[in-house]
C-alpha cells in the first residue's frame, strides 16, 4: 500500500512542480517580437505567435493573403496557414504555431486584384498561449497516467471483472477504429464540417468579445453582418471546444478533439445504457459496438460532418433506457424514480446537440407512449413522464422559447427547405446489403454510394431472429427482442424510398412532420439506436436458446460483421480523403451557411436582417435599416440586445438548474446523515 | 545405419521396382538427352546482307524494315544488326512477326547508339515462322545506315527446356518417392501440415509473381540492372562480380561492391540458362518467397516448441503487407531478400538469451546467429545498421546474460564467423568506402521525417493499389501500405494489455523474451512515424546526420517491427488458451483469416491496377539508370556518360581499340615530346590496371574530368595497351577465408547431426514420426 501511495504522490508532484511553473507563464503578456513594413525576420523560438495585420487598403475584389514562412527548418517545425484578408478589411489577426527554432522565418504577401506595392503594417507577437497549452496536455497526460494507474490497481485488486475488462478494451478499441482516419495530423472535410467549424470559431469569438449571453446571434458571420444560428442550433455542446479554441489550440486540432469526446460518450453512454437494462456486460458490449462502429455513424462523422447529429446520436440510448426502465421496471423499487433522468437528460442533450433528431425522438417518445398506454396512464408511470416533462422544458426554455417565438414572427429559408419532397431521398433497398461500404460521395444511383446502413450485424441479427425467434419459447428476453425488432423495422422501412413519403406530404396536418426530416435516411440514427438494444437483449436471448458453442459462433460472427466492416470503411475514408491542415479559421472566409437555413425568407447570403428591438425595419436586401428623425445629429450604436421574453426564459432555465442541483445536494446530504 | 539411412534404403528399393517411376525417370532422362545432344549440335547463323538507310530531310521518324520474311525455327538468337546513327537514343532494332501464337515470339528492343556499330540482343522464339521481320524504329531528325543483319542462334532455348524438364522430372519423381514413403511408412501428420499450409503460403504470397509479366515497382529497374550485372559478370569472367560490366553504358558501375549481389546469383544463373529477365526474376521471387516462409516456420516454431504456431508466424511473416509490398509490388529486392534472414536472428538470440535457465545457450544458436547475421549483411546494408540497433537494445535488455561466459562467447562466437562468412564482401566494401570519394559519403544532407508514417497508417488492413508515397503533404489519401497492418497491431495491443493488467507476471524466460519484444516493436513503430523527430536528432551533428540520412527513410524500421510484432502474436497465440480459455482457438483462427483476406485483398486490388511490364534482356531497360547514382564518384555528371570510343589527346593515336566489357585493349602512339593521354570510356575505380602488353611494365592511370579512366602515355610511346579490373590480393583473401568459413560450416553440420543421431538414435525416430 506504502508502495502505492508514493507512485501516486510522485506523480502528483512532479505535475503540481511542472503546472505552477507553467502556470506562472500562462499569464504573460504578448510580447512584441517584430513590427515594421519589412519582409525580414529574425529568428523564432518555439511558441504560439499572433501575427497582426493592419492598415490594409484594398480596392475592391482585392485579397490578400498573408503567411508566415520558413525556407529551413525541422519537419513542420512551423504551423500555421496563409490567412486572407478582404477589401474593407481593416485588420485581421492569426495564430501561428512554432514548434522549433526557426533560423530564417519571413511574411510572404500574394496580392490578387490589388497594387503589390501596398505592404500593409505587421506585427508579430508571442504569446502565453504555448504555456497554456503545455498545461493543459500536461494536465491532460497526467490526468490519463493517474487514471490507467488507478484502473490497474482495480485490476490488480480484483475490483473489475473479467467481462469488465473486455468490455472497456473492446470499445477502447472501437473508439480507435472509429477514429482511424483522424490519427494523423490533419482532418478531412465533410459537406457540413466548414459550418460547425466556423459556428465553434465564431462562438469563442462571441464568448470573448460578444455582448450578449446565451448568445444567439454571431456577429462574425457573412461578412461581419451576423447570422442566427445559435438561435436555433444550440451551441450548448459547443462550448467546449469553444473554450479549446480559447486557450490557444488550433482549430484542426480542436475538431478533432470534439469528434474524439463523442466518440467516448457514444461508448460510454450506450455501454451504461445497455448494461442498466440488461445487466450483462457482454450483451452491452455487443449492442453499443454495433452502434459505435456502424457505417451510417462513420459516414455522418467523416463524409457528412454532421456533427450536431451524431452528438445528439450519442444520447439517444439515454432516452430509450429511460423509457425501457420506466415501462417495464418494478414501479415500487427504490430506483423506479431515478429512471426518469435518463429522458431528462436524453432529451435534454439531443435538443441541445440536434433539433431535427429531437423532432424524431418526441415523436417516438408520443408514439410509444400510445402503443403502451395502458402503462403510460398507470399512476406510478405517468407522474415520472410528467415530471420529466415538467423538468426538461423549464431547464431547456433558454433555447426553445426564443426559437419558437423566433420561428413564430418571421419566415426562415429553412420554412421552404422543409416542404421539400423527400421521399426520393430514401435509402434503397442495395444501401441496407452493402457489406463493406465506402467512403461514398455525390451518388448517382448505387455508384459512389454513400454508407446509409445501420450495420450487417445488426441485419444479420434480425435475420436470425426472424428464422428462429419467433418461434421460440416466449419469455422476457424475447418479447423485449420482439418490441424492440419491430421498432427497428418500423423505423427502417420509414427510412428507405419505398415508404411513400410524397403522398403523406399531401394529407394535411402531416406536411411539415412529414418533410422536416428533410431526408428520409436520418432515421437510421435511432434504427441504429434501437438495434443496438435489439442486439443487446438478442445476446441475451441466445444465452438461453442456443446451444453453447453454435451461440459462441454466432456472437463472434457478428462481433467479426461488425468490426471487420467498419475497419474498411475506416480504412477507405483514412485513404481516400484529402487532408486538411487548418490551424486559424481566418482562410475558411464567412459565407460557409450551407444552405442559409437560418437566413430570413428571400435574402441571400450577401445581406440579411434580424428581428431585434433596436431595429425597426428591413432595408432593401434584408439590411437593417434606422430610420433617422430630420434634423437629428449624433452618435448611433447598433447592438443585438435579447428581448424580454428571451431574458425571462434564460431566467426559467437558470433558476431550475439551480433549482435541481440544490434539490440533489440536498437529497444527497440528507441520504449521508440518515447512513450514518 | 541410423533410422533415416535404413528408411531411404527401403524406400530406394521399392521406386526401383516401381514402374511410374521407373517411366518418369526413363522419359526424363530421354528429352534430356535430346536437348543435351541438341546442344552439342553446331548452331546456324543466318546472315542477310540487306541495308536500309535513312536521310535527314526526309519526313520525320517512323519505321524503316531492315529486313522482312526471316524463315527460323524455334529458338533462342542474337539480333546483330550492324549500324551508324548520328545521334544517341533516337532509333531502336526491334523484331516482330504477326503470325506466331501470343506469346510465340518474346522480343523487346535494343537501343541504337552513335559509337557503337551493332546491336545484340535475345530473342525468344517458340513457333517456327517464315514471316519475322527486323525493324528499326527511328526519331526526327536523324541518320541512319544499316549494314548486314546477323541472326546467331544459341543454345538458350535447349539449356532452358533442360532446366524445364530435369525440374519437372525431379518434381514428379519426388512426388511418386513420397508416396512410396507414405505406403511404407506413413509421412507423420505434422510434415504433412507443415508441407500444405507452407506451399499455400508461398503460392499466395507469390499470385503477383504468378502472372505475365512483373509490376512496374520503382525499384525493379535498378535490381534487373543487378542481375544482369552479376550475369555479365559471370560470363565475362569476373567472379565474384565487382565491377557491373555493362552498366552504366558499358562504363563499369561499382554497385556489387556496395551492394552485396550474393543471392542474385540464381536469377543471374537462369539467364545464364536461357530464361528472358522477367521469368528469371518471377522464379527468383518465387524461391524467395519460399525461404522466407521455411525460414520462418524453422525459427518460429523452434522459438515456440510448437509446430502450428510455426506455421502461423511463418504465414503471418509471409503475408505482411509490409513485405509484400515492398518485395514484390515496388520491387525492393535487398530488402526483401534481408528478411529472410530476420527470423533466424530472432532465433539466435532467443536461443542465447532466452532458451536455457541454466545461463547456456543452446548448441546450435551461434550457428544461427552467423547464418542469420551474415544474410543480413549479404543483402541490405540497410537492414544491417537495424539489425545491430536490435541487437544492442537485446544485448542491453539482457545485459546481466552477457556476462555469463557462454553467453558471450557463443555471440562473439555467432557474430565472427557471420564477419568471416561475409568477409568477401565487407573487405571491399569497406576499402571502396574509406578510400573512393563515392556519393554516398556525402549523403547527410538528405532529411527523413517527411517520409515517415501517420498513425492511422499502422492500422491499414485493407490497403488498396498505392498512388502517393509522399504523404507528408497530401496525407493519407492513396498512400503506400507500409503500415504493419491492424492485425499485427492488435497482437501488440492484446500482449500490452495482458501485461498491464498483471496476466504476465510469470518469470518464464519466454515471456520475458515477449516482453523485450514487444517494447522493442513499439519503438520500432514509433521510430516509423513522422511524429518522431528525425530532423532534431540530425541536426545534433554530423555523425547522427549521416546514420539517419543512410537509412533514406523512417519506415525501414517496420520490417523488423514486423518480425517483432509476429513473435508477440507467436506468445499470444501460444497463451492462447490461458487467457482466452476456449475463445482461444477461434481468436486464432480469426486472426488467420484475416491476415489471409488482407493479404489476397491487396494482391487483387495490385493485380488489376498495376502496370506490368515485361522485360526479356536488359536492352530493354537500358543502361544509364542507376538510381540516385550512390555508388558514382563524387562529382561524375551520369548526363555525360554513355556508350563512347576512347578519346586520345592531340598528340595520341588509337588503333585496334577493342572493348570486352571491362576488358580494353588497343595499339596507342604518342608522337609527342610530352605525357599524352587516352580518355577510356571506363568510370575509375580502384583495381584498374594497365600495361604494356608487349614489356609488361605497368602505365599509369588517374581520372578525367568526369571521372573516367585517364590512361598517360609516356613520350614517344608505341605498342599495344591492356586494361583490365584486377580484384587486389586482400580482396581475394577475404574471398578465401569466407569460402574456407563456409566449407567448414557445412561440415561442421553434417558432422554434428551425425554425432547428435548417434548418440539419441529416439530422436530421429521421433522426428520421422512427428512427434519433435
Amino acid at each position: 500500500m506504502k508502495g502505492k501511495i508514493n507512485k501516486y504522490s510522485i506523480l502528483l508532484l512532479v505535475m503540481t512542480v511542472l503546472s505552477l511553473v507553467l502556470l506562472v507563464k500562462c499569464f504573460g503578456k504578448e510580447e512584441l517580437v517584430f513590427s515594421n513594413d519589412s519582409e525580414q525576420m529574425t529568428e523564432l523560438v518555439p511558441g504560439v505567435y499572433r501575427v497582426y495585420v493592419r492598415g490594409t487598403e484594398l480596392p475592391e475584389g482585392g485579397m490578400l493573403g498573408v503567411t508566415l514562412t520558413c525556407s529551413s527548418s525541422s519537419y513542420k517545425a512551423l504551423r500555421g496557414n496563409m490567412i486572407a484578408v478582404f477589401a474593407g478589411q481593416e485588420e485581421t489577426d492569426f495564430e501561428v504555431y512554432v514548434l522549433d527554432t526557426l533560423k530564417d522565418a519571413r511574411l510572404e504577401y500574394n496580392f490578387i486584384n490589388a497594387d503589390a506595392g501596398s505592404v500593409p503594417e505587421v506585427s508579430v507577437c508571442r504569446t502565453s498561449i504555448g504555456a497554456r497549452l503545455l498545461l493543459c496536455l500536461l494536465l491532460l497526460g497526467g490526468g490519463i497516467i493517474c487514471g490507467m494507474m488507478r484502473f490497474r490497481d482495480r485490476i490488480l485488486s480484483g475490483k473489475i471483472s473479467g467481462s469488465g475488462q473486455i468490455a472497456f478494451w473492446s470499445l477502447t478499441a472501437g473508439i480507435f477504429i472509429a477514429f482511424l482516419p483522424y490519427l494523423s495530423d490533419y482532418f478531412i472535410m465533410g459537406s457540413d464540417t466548414s459550418f460547425h467549424l466556423l459556428r465553434i470559431e465564431n462562438l469563442k469569438e462571441m464568448l470573448l468579445h460578444g455582448n450578449h449571453f446565451p448568445i444567439r446571434v454571431q456577429d462574425y458571420w457573412l461578412y461581419d453582418n451576423g447570422y442566427m444560428t445559435s438561435g436555433f442550433y444550440s451551441d450548448f455542446f459547443l462550448l467546449f471546444p469553444a473554450v479549446l479554441r480559447i486557450i490557444g489550440f488550433p482549430l484542426g486540432f480542436v475538431w478533432k478533439v470534439t469528434i474524439f469526446l463523442t466518440l467516448v460518450l457514444h461508448a460510454v453512454i450506450a455501454f451504461h445504457c445497455l448494461h442498466k437494462c440488461t445487466g450483462n456486460n457482454y450483451a452491452a458490449l455487443l449492442g453499443s459496438l454495433c452502434t459505435l462502429l456502424s457505417p451510417y455513424n462513420l459516414h455522418n462523422m467523416y463524409s457528412r460532418g454532421a456533427l450536431g447529429e451524431y452528438m445528439a446520436m450519442a444520447f439517444l440510448p439515454l432516452m430509450i433506457a429511460g423509457m425501457f426502465l420506466l415501462y417495464t421496471k418494478d414501479t415500487a423499487s427504490s430506483e423506479y424514480k431515478s429512471y426518469k433522468w435518463y429522458v431528462i437528460i436524453g432529451l435534454s442533450a439531443v435538443l441541445q446537440c440536434h433539433l431535427i433528431t429531437c423532432e424524431m425522438s418526441v415523436i417516438m417518445v408520443i408514439v410509444f407512449c400510445l402503443i403502451y398506454f395502458k402503462k403510460t396512464f398507470r399512476r406510478e408511470t405517468l407522474v415520472q413522464l410528467v415530471q420529466a416533462a415538467g423538468i426538461i422544458l423549464p431547464v431547456n426554455c433558454f433555447f426553445w422559447l426564443p426559437m419558437l417565438h423566433m420561428m413564430g414572427n418571421d419566415n426562415f429559408a429553412f420554412n421552404a427547405m422543409a416542404t421539400e419532397s423527400i421521399q426520393s431521398k430514401g435509402i434503397a433497398l442495395a444501401h441496407l446489403l452493402q457489406l463493406t461500404t465506402n467512403k461514398g460521395g455525390a451518388q448517382i444511383g448505387m455508384y459512389n454510394a454513400e454508407a446509409l446502413q445501420p450495420g450487417a450485424a445488426l441485419l444479420f441479427a434480425l435475420l436470425l431472429f426472424a428464422l428462429y425467434g419467433f418461434r421460440s419459447e416466449k419469455d422476457a428476453c424475447r418479447s423485449y427482442c420482439l418490441r424492440f425488432f419491430a421498432w427497428v423495422g418500423v423505423l427502417l422501412i420509414l427510412s428507405t424510398k419505398y415508404f411513400p413519403w410524397d403522398v403523406l406530404k399531401v394529407i394535411p396536418g402531416l406536411n411539415f412532420l412529414t418533410t422536416a426530416i428533410r431526408f428520409p435516411y436520418r432515421l437510421l440514427s435511432p434504427v441504429i439506436m434501437f438495434g443496438g438494444f435489439f442486439l443487446a437483449f438478442f445476446y441475451l436471448w441466445a444465452e438461453k436458446r442456443i446451444p453453447g458453442w453454435i451461440r459462441k459462433g454466432c456472437v463472434a460472427f457478428l462481433v467479426a460483421l461488425c468490426m471487420i466492416p467498419a475497419i474498411y470503411q475506416a480504412n477507405d475514408i483514412a485513404f481516400h480523403s484529402e487532408a486538411v491542415r487548418l490551424y486559424s479559421v481566418e482562410n475558411s472566409g464567412t459565407i460557409s451557411v450551407i444552405h442559409g437555413e437560418y437566413l430570413l425568407e428571400g435574402s441571400g447570403p450577401e445581406n440579411y436582417y434580424y428581428h431585434g428591438p433596436m431595429a425597426d425595419e428591413i432595408g432593401t436586401h434584408s439590411d437593417l435599416r434606422i430610420t433617422v428623425p430630420g434634423g437629428y445629429s449624433g452618435d448611433a450604436a447598433i447592438r443585438y440586445k435579447a428581448m424580454p421574453l428571451y431574458l425571462a426564459a434564460d431566467f426559467i432555465s437558470l433558476i431550475s438548474i439551480l433549482l435541481l442541483v440544490g434539490l440533489g445536494v440536498f437529497r444527497k446530504i440528507c441520504r449521508r446523515k440518515e447512513s450514518r | 545405419m541410423n533410422v533415416g539411412e535404413k528408411r531411404l534404403k527401403t524406400v530406394l528399393l521399392h521406386l526401383v521396382r516401381c514402374k511410374s517411376f521407373i517411366c518418369t525417370v526413363a522419359v526424363t532422362l530421354v528429352l534430356s538427352l535430346f536437348c543435351v545432344i541438341r546442344i552439342l549440335l553446331p548452331n546456324h547463323t543466318y546472315t542477310f546482307e540487306e541495308t536500309a538507310s535513312n536521310s535527314s530531310g526526309t519526313e520525320s521518324g517512323g519505321n524503316i524494315s531492315v529486313c522482312e520474311n526471316i524463315s527460323l525455327s524455334p529458338g533462342l538468337y542474337r539480333i546483330q544488326l550492324s549500324y551508324a546513327i548520328d545521334a544517341d537514343a533516337q532509333g531502336l532494332c526491334f523484331v516482330e512477326d504477326g503470325h506466331v501464337y501470343p506469346g510465340g515470339l518474346l522480343a523487346n528492343y535494343d537501343v541504337l547508339y552513335t559509337n557503337l556499330s551493332s546491336t545484340d540482343y535475345t530473342i525468344w522464339l517458340f513457333e517456327a515462322t517464315d514471316t519475322l521481320t527486323v525493324a528499326v524504329s527511328l526519331g526526327e531528325g536523324c541518320n541512319l545506315v544499316t549494314g548486314p543483319l546477323t541472326i546467331v542462334e544459341t543454345n538458350g532455348l535447349w539449356t532452358m527446356l533442360l532446366t524445364v524438364i530435369l525440374f519437372c522430372g525431379a518434381c514428379v519423381t519426388g512426388g511418386i518417392a513420397f508416396s512410396v514413403y507414405q505406403r511404407q511408412y506413413g509421412a507423420s501428420v505434422r510434415a504433412k501440415n507443415v508441407f500444405f499450409c507452407m506451399t499455400v503460403v508461398v503460392l499466395l504470397s507469390s499470385i503477383p509473381l504468378l502472372l505475365d509479366g512483373v509490376n512496374t515497382g520503382a525499384d525493379l529497374g535498378y535490381h534487373f540492372h543487378r542481375i544482369e550485372a552479376v550475369s555479365a559478370g559471370l560470363t565475362s569472367g569476373q567472379f565474384p562480380t565487382r565491377i557491373a560490366p555493362r552498366w552504366p553504358f558499358g562504363q563499369g558501375y561499382a554497385d556489387p561492391v556496395f551492394y552485396c549481389n550474393l543471392l542474385l546469383i540464381f536469377p543471374a544463373i537462369f539467364r545464364l540458362l536461357g530464361f528472358p529477365l522477367t521469368v528469371s526474376y518471377q522464379i527468383f521471387a518465387v524461391g524467395v518467397n519460399a525461404l522466407t516462409a521455411g525460414i520462418a516456420y524453422y525459427s518460429f516454431s523452434r522459438i515456440f516448441k510448437d509446430y502450428k504456431i510455426g506455421i502461423c508466424c511463418s504465414s503471418l511473416y509471409t503475408l505482411s503487407i509490409f513485405r509484400i509490398y515492398r518485395f514484390i509490388v515496388v520491387g525492393a529486392l535487398g530488402e526483401g531478400l534481408a528478411q529472410i534472414f530476420l527470423p533466424l536472428i530472432l532465433l539466435g538470440l532467443y536461443e542465447v538469451f532466452a532458451e536455457s535457465a541454466k545461463e547456456v545457450p543452446a548448441p546450435n544458436a551461434w550457428l544461427h546467429i552467423a547464418l542469420g547475421y551474415a544474410g543480413v549483411f549479404q543483402t541490405h546494408v540497410l537492414t544491417s545498421e537495424i539489425t545491430i540497433l536490435i541487437t544492442l537494445v537485446f544485448c542491453l535488455a539482457y545485459i546481466r546474460k552477457i556476462r555469463n561466459k557462454a553467453v558471450f562467447f557463443t555471440l562473439l562466437k555467432g557474430s565472427m564467423v557471420a564477419v568471416l562468412l561475409s568477409l568477401w564482401y565487407l573487405v571491399p566494401f569497406v576499402d571502396y568506402y574509406l578510400t573512393e570519394d563515392v556519393r554516398i559519403r556525402h549523403s547527410s544532407a538528405r532529411m527523413i521525417q517527411e517520409r515517415g508514417l501517420y498513425l492511422g497508417q499502422l492500422f491499414g488492413l485493407f490497403n488498396k493499389m498505392p498512388m502517393n508515397s509522399v504523404f507528408s503533404g497530401i496525407g493519407m489519401a492513396n498512400s503506400d501500405p507500409y503500415g504493419c497492418s491492424v492485425i499485427l497491431v492488435a497482437g501488440l495491443v492484446f500482449f500490452l494489455i495482458l501485461w498491464y493488467s498483471g496476466k504476465l507476471r510469470d518469470k518464464s524466460l519466454l515471456t520475458r523474451f515477449a516482453k523485450v519484444s514487444a517494447v522493442l516493436a513499439a519503438v520500432l513503430l514509433l521510430f516509423s512515424l513522422q511524429i518522431f523527430p528525425w530532423d532534431r536528432l540530425q541536426a545534433l551533428g554530423s555523425v547522427p546526420a549521416s546514420l539517419i540520412s543512410s537509412l533514406q527513410v523512417p519506415y525501414r524500421f517496420i520490417g523488423w517491427g514486423v518480425c517483432l510484432l509476429v513473435a508477440v502474436m507467436g506468445y499470444c497465440f501460444a497463451g492462447r488458451t490461458v487467457y482466452l480459455g476456449k475463445m482461444g482457438n477461434y481468436f486464432v483462427l480469426g486472426i488467420m483469416f484475416l491476415a489471409v483476406v488482407s493479404a489476397c485483398f491487396f494482391m487483387d486490388d495490385v493485380n488489376k491496377n498495376k502496370l506490368r511490364a515485361k522485360v526479356y534482356n536488359e536492352e530493354a531497360i537500358g543502361f544509364g539508370y542507376v538510381s540516385g547514382g550512390e555508388y558514382l564518384i563524387w562529382g561524375t555528371d551520369e548526363i555525360l556518360l554513355t556508350f563512347d570510343k576512347p578519346h586520345p589527346s592531340d598528340a595520341v593515336t588509337v588503333s585496334s581499340y577493342v572493348k570486352n566489357n571491362l576488358h580494353i585493349t588497343a595499339h596507342c602512339t604518342n608522337r609527342g615530346e610530352e605525357q599524352g593521354y587516352v580518355d577510356m570510356p571506363l568510370l575509375l575505380y580502384k583495381g584498374y590496371q594497365a600495361y604494356d602488353r608487349e614489356s609488361g611494365e605497368p602505365l599509369d592511370i588517374t581520372y578525367n574530368s568526369n571521372n573516367q579512366l585517364r590512361l598517360l602515355l609516356p613520350a614517344f610511346f608505341s605498342g599495344d595497351i591492356e586494361i583490365k579490373f584486377v580484384s587486389p590480393v586482400y580482396w581475394r583473401a577475404a574471398e578465401a577465408i569466407s569460402l574456407i568459413m563456409l566449407i567448414y560450416l557445412l561440415l561442421y553440420a553434417v558432422k554434428r547431426r551425425g554425432r547428435f543421431l548417434r548418440k539419441n538414435p529416439a530422436y530421429e525416430r521421433r522426428q520421422h514420426e512427428g512427434e519433435d
